[in-house]
């Protein structure tokens, strides 16, 4: 088996020292890192007492840096690892570097003014900020599960700081402290299904866990070592489902975002969201995308786990979400129930190697409602002020009418939201629902158009509840005056958002193009995958390698 | 390019009143008229074309990926819809302009109303049927701010909020049905779609599709169950409930089973579901209009009925009844519009809309009364009416249904009840009104402006002038329509007045007589209905329903999520067990083919240490001293086992990370109280606890045992072969996995350590610490001298160590990580044996600095080589120094520093940051006492 897996490594160019080119790799994490260190450098010599926007408008501009890098290495992707096999270097990942430096960014945007009225303007708030993006750029672009969970860490840890950031606040305390305890028990639980998967197979490497896995299913068969493996596979599968909020690892997202500082929580639920969906679509599909392993409709794989967790996220998510009276639990409530929408398509896309190409209606989806998001809890973060902050459906009335563009945008973004014409969460549900159906009506499973229809009936409730806070905004009188937090810099977050949403409603021909070139470039597929990529992208790069077939030859 | 401008022009039209607003009433509504009355020239210009059976499609590529274009598709079906939207909207206009009061803000309703009609046209226009969804979604959305317009009251946001629920409900469930169909036939467009009946209604797929898009035209037409939202939407003023409660909006559900007919109708399920919701409606919403006493509620319930009545004839599936619903809905708009408007003349001019208030009206508002009776008249079915035509005409399709079998007479029997109670409501609603007593109104009821009843009047020349003369007025127009319906050629459509004398004469004669009887006895009918009709509306249900989900969610959450993080973590817990116990479950538990290792004595004695030392953990959390010197134990024999199971290196990373670990426990411990809080007696969540733990632990035990048995190869014999010179540069696998092979990881950890080290440091600099009650009382004698002395000679011995450790690292165990926390643990020693202020005093060292230093080594210590032209970290000189002796420099050797530079740096930024805590709390300590020895110090 070693000999084979040698072989195999030499065909993936994992032996090879890795050459200049591979570098480029590392542009946006580098980018974003160095940033960081540098803004180290300057906090120290801040002087005490002034504001620190500067700091914040030097973060933005750094992120702004690192996703117009993406745009200049689109071209210039490697169709195999890099690093040993560390990396991948491929349009997937590069939209989600985009992505996440931009979420990072408008979150920054949204917050001095906020810091300052919370009397912590501190450095560090944007320091771990940059750090988090980092980590969720080599998260996307880990080809090893090793990687992978480094990166996971280096994402979470600063999140939890900043959930706490707060700390004079004891629901920002409250808060860091749950989601700490449980994001690290989490992330155990997660850890030990890697260990099993590498007990299982002899490797952390994703590729390699994929080929070994198919060894072992020729060598053992199904009922002997294999479901090992899978209870290794649904192990790290809650690790993600934790991270994306989906019930039954959802609890944590209602204490968490109601005491985080509001940007943070924009931030969390979108990119750590996207960041945590996007990893969860590469580990499945390049080390688990195995018939047995993956099940689906209930010969209980993964696929099955997903199809019950994208279920119970719908139903829960937005059945709760009504009863909520406190604006950001119904938000966390609602990102749970995007999960589940989400799910949706992730399971769709998934459930059998011909729909891979719908994974771009995921990244679609996660796009807009990234925007969407943040919109949201920018104008939350613009009423924020402390111990004045708008935070009941009743503290939000006539503020419509009052602040005409804080109005508009939450317009829009509660629009996109609730899934409605012409802003970029209609297209986004259509999108996945459409992949959902397409599945359905080629495989003649009804499973698929069950959850369609579930989808679509719950969304009944988000309807009601995303327009609860616009009847709030526009028809309910002032029960409280409520200074906001004049500063340009959520402004300008805010309205690009809004601005965003609708243009992506309107004309997504663009970001469509990307989703669907970042899903063709997807590396690391098995062949199964690949086949179908290859159809869509009859185009090879030129640094194609023939995908490894070995023979397996049993050695037991 | 004319079916887009039809559309856009009353979207365009939404700014127009808003701009005109502050110019006054007229020149506001007039901006309101104007794009309508243009997109009805245009409209018209379009007319003789399309009576001639002609089909314009247009059509835009808008998101082609999703199918999704911008197509417009005018034929019979459409122009037909969009001469009602665009004419009544027309007249409801003029109506609305005299019917607002000065106080309403006339420029917001006449915004709402071109928004909603421009929805509405690009609903009957749409070719592309996720265009049309998108559409639907928007009359349901601009129907809301319609119903919601006078937002002042309460009843009408609850009205508006209900009708969006219900009607959004519905227009999801279309949406959703819409994307089957268009994934069924291969395309969303019309065209396509509408061929492809025979294809559709084989697929396996007909029946969940067909409830979807019948949800979605049931709930918009009101039908039963979801009728309940209509009548609560009459809180909406009242030119908007002749516009969309009666005239357009509710027709979409209708328009849509006509849209579809070609495609879905013919089957078996088609035919029961649609007939028997149709009938059950029309009979039911008629005979409660009878009882209502809301002059507005008996129509909007009269409407249901008519509904219902239409829902009935494309539900038969048959070519002729499908031409009359088409008739029907025409007839419907006209008549039941001004009836609509008559009862806002009413209401408007008398100041309430109670049939019980109202009366003899007949005197004061003749013309009122006489409009109001011919619209009577035709919605009753009278002859010479428009009504009387298509009723007639669905009594006669009624009667010859093939369908029904053995049960030929049930369809024209309740059709029959149907336009009984129909001429019942309808003589009540023009005799209690305007006969009989005269009541006490509000205000001095008097005829109206003329600019409110000529909207009327030309609804209801109409009713009578089809009534009269249906072929020449009526005859192309129902002719193209109907042509758009069946996709096909209608052949001759018989609108004579006269059939001769057949069963549809006598049931409309059984509907006319029978129906003025029922009237006259409708005193002991009431009476009657007291006693037997359940006080139960669908407004009640819907609401106890709603209600019923918010307790049932109440509970779920404050049983799920009660802010507990025990619970959380129970949860979290229970839910992985229970993932990751189901495969074992499905597959079964088998052990590998190794065999078992012998027991020895001493791994017995330290598996039972550790046993016992994490249950003493467990049990004696509460005194925290303890739990954590019981918890250090643990750590210790994990490392130990580390040393028996061959792995140096593992072990003593896993011993000073235990001991750096300690250390902060001790340094938190600091500043809390001695113990935890006591718990009382045993507890069922701790009975939960201990059986979760059982359930995992065993779990994981049994795990680890079917790993073992099974024979592993693994990757780590390619390290053992590549690990020394030159690939590695190092003896020492481990190390040489670390900085070389997973150089990456080993990077990314050193990052997860600065950014650790950085929120310590963010949540604990400055921080404003306050005494807390119950900590430890401490020694006087804060640093004994014994440690103190002994602890600086200690300083340097140990950092020579560490010098040495992280040196040998490269061939031996050791490295930067573990020689990095030896370090940390002498530094902090310092601050430990000689205080805060002595420690850092000597250490002006930025230790945020230092650590991002560290990280920034190790990435230059990679790019070094790239920039020399050679692959990242492939640098190794080898040189021999005197005395120290062979000296190996490899680009690996300071990635190794940087990770020292790193762990020391992170470290004493969390180490430091923690004494600090303390150091603040020991100055408050001295001020207390400086407070009790000096009375006069302020």
């Amino acid at each position: 088996m070693l000999n084979m897996q040698l072989s195999q490594m030499n065909n993936l160019a994992m032996l090879t020292p890795p050459s200049a080119i591979e570098l480029n790799a590392l542009i946006p994490g580098a980018i974003v890192t160095l940033v960081a260190i540098l803004f180290i450098l300057i906090d120290v010599f801040h002087r005490k007492g002034t504001p620190r926007d500067y700091l914040a408008y030097f973060s933005v501009v750094g992120l702004g840096v690192a996703a117009a890098s993406t745009y200049f290495l689109w071209d210039d992707v490697l169709a195999r690892p890099v690093f040993f096999g560390m990396l991948y270097f491929d349009r997937f990942a590069l939209f989600f570097a985009a992505l996440a430096s931009v979420a990072g960014g408008l979150a920054i945007l949204c917050s001095p003014a906020f810091l300052r009225s919370h009397r912590m303007d501190r450095g560090e708030y944007y320091l771990l900020v940059l750090l988090s993006v980092v980590g969720m750029i080599f998260m996307v672009a880990a080809a090893d599960l090793l990687t992978l969970f480094v990166a996971f860490e280096v994402m979470s840890i600063p999140i939890y700081v900043l959930a706490g950031f707060l700390r004079d606040d004891g629901r920002s305390a409250e808060a860091a402290m749950k989601y700490f305890v449980l994001g690290a028990f989490s992330a155990t639980i997660m850890l030990y299904g890697i260990a099993l998967i590498y007990g299982a197979t002899g490797t952390t490497n994703l590729e390699f866990i994929g080929h070994n896995l198919a060894y072992l299913q020729v060598a053992e068969g199904v009922h002997a070592g294999y479901w090992m493996a899978l209870v290794g596979v649904v192990l790290i599968l809650s690790g993600f489902a934790f991270k994306i909020a989906a019930v039954p690892f959802h609890i944590w997202a209602p204490d968490v975002y109601t005491g985080s500082p509001t940007p943070i929580v924009g931030f969390m639920a979108s990119a750590v969201k996207a960041i945590a969906f996007a990893a969860m679509l590469r580990v499945m599909v390049v080390a688990f995308s195995f018939e047995s392993l993956r099940g689906g409709f209930f010969g209980y794989g993964w696929i099955d786990v997903l199809f019950v967790l994208a279920g119970a996220s719908m139903v829960l998510g937005n059945l709760v979400a009504i009863t909520q009276n406190n604006v950001k639990r119904m938000l966390a409530y609602s990102s749970v129930a995007h999960a589940g929408y989400i799910l949706v398509g992730f399971v769709a896309a998934n459930s059998h190697p011909s729909f891979f190409l719908h994974n771009d209606a995921i990244l679609f989806y996660l796009v807009a409602y990234t925007f969407g998001v943040i919109g949201a809890f920018g104008v939350l973060a613009y009423f924020g002020r402390r111990g004045e902050a708008v935070e009941t459906y009743e503290d939000l009335g006539n503020l419509g009418f009052k602040y005409p563009v804080m109005g508009l945008v939450m317009g829009i973004c509660m629009f996109s939201a609730a899934g409605i014409p012409p802003t970029a969460g209609f297209l986004a549900k259509l999108y996945i629902f459409s992949s959902a159906v397409d599945a359905s009506i080629q495989t003649g499973e009804f499973a698929f158009i069950g959850l369609v229809i579930l989808g679509v009936l719950t969304s009944v409730a988000g309807v009601y509840y995303y327009l609860k806070v616009l009847v709030y905004m526009y028809m309910k009188p002032a029960l409280r005056e409520f200074r906001p937090l004049d500063h340009i810099g959520p402004k300008v977050a805010v309205v690009a958002c809004a601005v965003l949403t609708l243009y992506l409603g309107i004309f997504p021909g663009r970001a469509l193009e990307l989703s669907r070139e970042a899903i063709v470039d997807f590396v690391g597929a098995p062949a199964a995958v690949q086949s179908v990529i290859d159809q869509a992208n009859p185009i090879v790069p030129d640094f194609a390698v023939e995908p490894a077939v070995v023979a397996a030859e049993p050695v037991l | 390019m004319t079916p887009l401008f039809i559309v856009l022009l009353p979207l365009i039209g939404v700014l127009l009143p808003l701009l005109f607003d502050r110019f006054g009433r007229l020149p506001c509504t007039l901006s309101a008229a104007f794009p309508t009355l243009m997109a009805l020239g245009m409209l018209f210009s379009m007319g003789p074309a399309v009576m001639a059976g002609e089909v314009f499609v247009i059509s835009w590529p808008w998101v082609e990926s999703l199918g999704l274009n911008l197509a417009f598709r005018v034929d019979g079906l459409g122009f037909l819809f969009a001469l009602l939207i665009l004419g009544i909207g027309a007249l409801v206009i003029m109506y609305a302009h005299y019917y607002l009061t000065n106080d309403d803000p006339i420029g917001r309703f006449f915004a709402y109303l071109m928004l909603f009609m421009g929805a509405m046209l690009g609903v009957v226009l749409s070719e592309n049927v996720l265009l049309l969804a998108f559409f639907w979604e928007m009359t349901s959305l601009s129907s809301f701010l319609l119903i919601a317009y006078w937002s002042h009251v309460p009843a009408a946001r609850q009205g508006a909020r209900m009708a969006l629920t219900i009607t959004g409900l519905g227009g999801l469930g279309l949406f959703a049905g819409l994307v089957m169909l268009g994934n069924m036939v291969g395309s969303y467009d019309l065209s396509v779609i509408l061929a492809s009946g025979e294809l559709i209604r084989a697929h396996e797929l007909y029946v969940p599709m067909l409830l979807l898009v019948l949800l979605g035209a049931f709930t918009k037409s009101a039908q039963f169950p979801f009728h309940f939202w209509l009548p609560n939407a009459m809180t909406a003023p009242t030119p908007v409930s002749a516009y969309l409660h009666s005239a357009t909006m509710v027709k979409a559900g209708v328009f849509l089973l006509a849209r579809m007919h070609p495609a879905l109708a013919g089957s078996s399920e088609w035919f029961f579901i649609v007939t028997g919701v149709g009938l059950l409606t029309l009979v039911f919403a008629a005979y409660v209009a009878l009882f209502k006493h809301d002059l507005k509620g008996l129509l909007a319930y009269s409407t249901i009925s008519h509904l219902g009545l239409i829902t009935v004839l494309f539900g038969f599936g048959t070519k002729a009844a499908a031409i009359v619903g088409v008739f029907h809905i025409m007839n419907h708009a006209a008549f039941k519009a001004s009836l609509f408007m008559t009862a806002g003349i009413v209401d408007h001019e008398c100041g309430t809309r109670d049939i019980r208030v109202l009366g003899g009206l007949k005197k004061y508002m003749p013309i009122t009364f006489v409009l109001a009776l011919l619209g009577s008249a035709a919605m009753a079915g009278i002859p010479l009416f428009n009504g009387f035509l298509s009723k007639e005409m669905f009594f006669y399709e009624a009667w010859k249904l093939p369908l029904m079998g053995d049960y030929p007479w049930l369809v024209p029997a309740i059709a029959t009840l149907g336009g009984l109670l129909s001429m019942a409501y309808s003589v009540r609603l023009v005799y209690d009104v305007f006969f009989g007593e005269v009541g006490e109104t509000p205000k001095k009821p008097h005829d109206p402006p003329f600019g409110m009843m000529f909207p009327v009047g030309v609804l209801v020349a109409i009713c009578v002038a089809v009534g009269l003369f249906p072929e020449p007025i009526i005859g192309p127009l129902l002719t193209a329509a109907s042509a758009a319906v069946l996709f096909g050629d209608p052949g001759a459509i018989d609108l004579s007045l006269w059939h001769g004398f057949n069963a549809a004469v006598v049931m409309s004669l059984i509907a006319i007589f029978g129906g003025t009887l029922f009237f006259t006895q409708r005193a002991r009918l009431y009476v009657l209905a007291d006693k037997i009709w359940p006080d139960l509306t669908g407004k009640k249900v819907f609401e106890q329903l709603v209600e019923a989900v918010a307790t049932a969610m109440r509970t779920i959450t404050s049983t799920l999520e009660n802010g507990s993080l025990q619970r959380y973590i129970a949860l979290l817990l229970g839910f992985s067990v229970l993932a990751a116990g189901l495969p074992l479950v499905r597959f079964g538990i088998e052990p590998g083919p190794m065999a078992m290792t012998e027991i020895d004595f001493v791994s017995v004695v330290m598996w039972l240490i550790l046993v016992v030392c994490s249950l003493a953990t467990a049990i004696l959390h509460q005194r925290r001293l303890v739990a954590v010197i019981v918890i250090g134990v643990v750590g210790l024999v994990i490392s130990l086992a580390f040393v028996q199971l061959s792995g140096p290196d593992l072990a003593l990373t896993q011993l000073s990370v235990e001991i750096v670990t300690i250390l902060l426990l001790l340094l938190a411990l600091f500043v809390l109280p001695k113990s935890t809080p006591h718990e009382g007696g045993f507890t069922l969540r701790q009975a939960r606890d201990i059986v979760l733990a059982a359930v995992a632990g065993l779990g994981t035990a049994l795990m680890a045992w079917l790993v073992m048995t099974r024979p592993l190869e693994s990757i780590s014999r390619f390290h053992l072969e590549n690990a020394n010179y030159p690939v590695g540069g190092g003896n020492n696998v481990v190390n040489v996995t670390l900085v070389d092979f997973r150089g990456f990881d080993t990077m990314g950890e050193i990052s997860v350590l600065l950014v650790a080290g950085l929120g310590i440091f963010a949540m604990l600099q400055g921080l404003d610490f306050k005494y807390v009650e119950g900590t430890i009382s401490r020694a006087r004698d804060r640093y004994p001298v014994m440690l103190t002395s002994f602890s600086r000679p200690l300083l340097a011995l140990i950092i020579l160590i560490s010098i040495y450790v992280f040196f040998r690292g490269h061939n031996m165990p050791g490295g930067g990580f573990i020689a990095g926390l030896i370090t940390s643990v002498a530094l902090i020693l310092q601050y430990l044996a000689s205080g805060i202020d002595w420690a850092s005093e000597r250490m002006r060292i930025n230790f945020k600095l230092l650590a991002a230093a560290g990280v920034m080594l190790a990435v230059l210590s990679g790019m070094v080589s790239w920039l020399a032209g050679l692959p990242f970290m492939t640098m190794a000189v080898q040189f021999s120094l005197p005395v120290i002796g062979e000296f190996n420099v490899v680009s690996t050797l300071f990635f190794d520093l940087g990770v020292y530079l790193t762990v020391i740096g992170s470290m004493m930024v969390i180490l430091s940051n923690l004494g600090h805590l303390g150091q603040i709390e020991e100055e408050y300590d001295e001020n207390e006492r400086l407070t009790e020895a000096d009375p006069w110090k302020p």
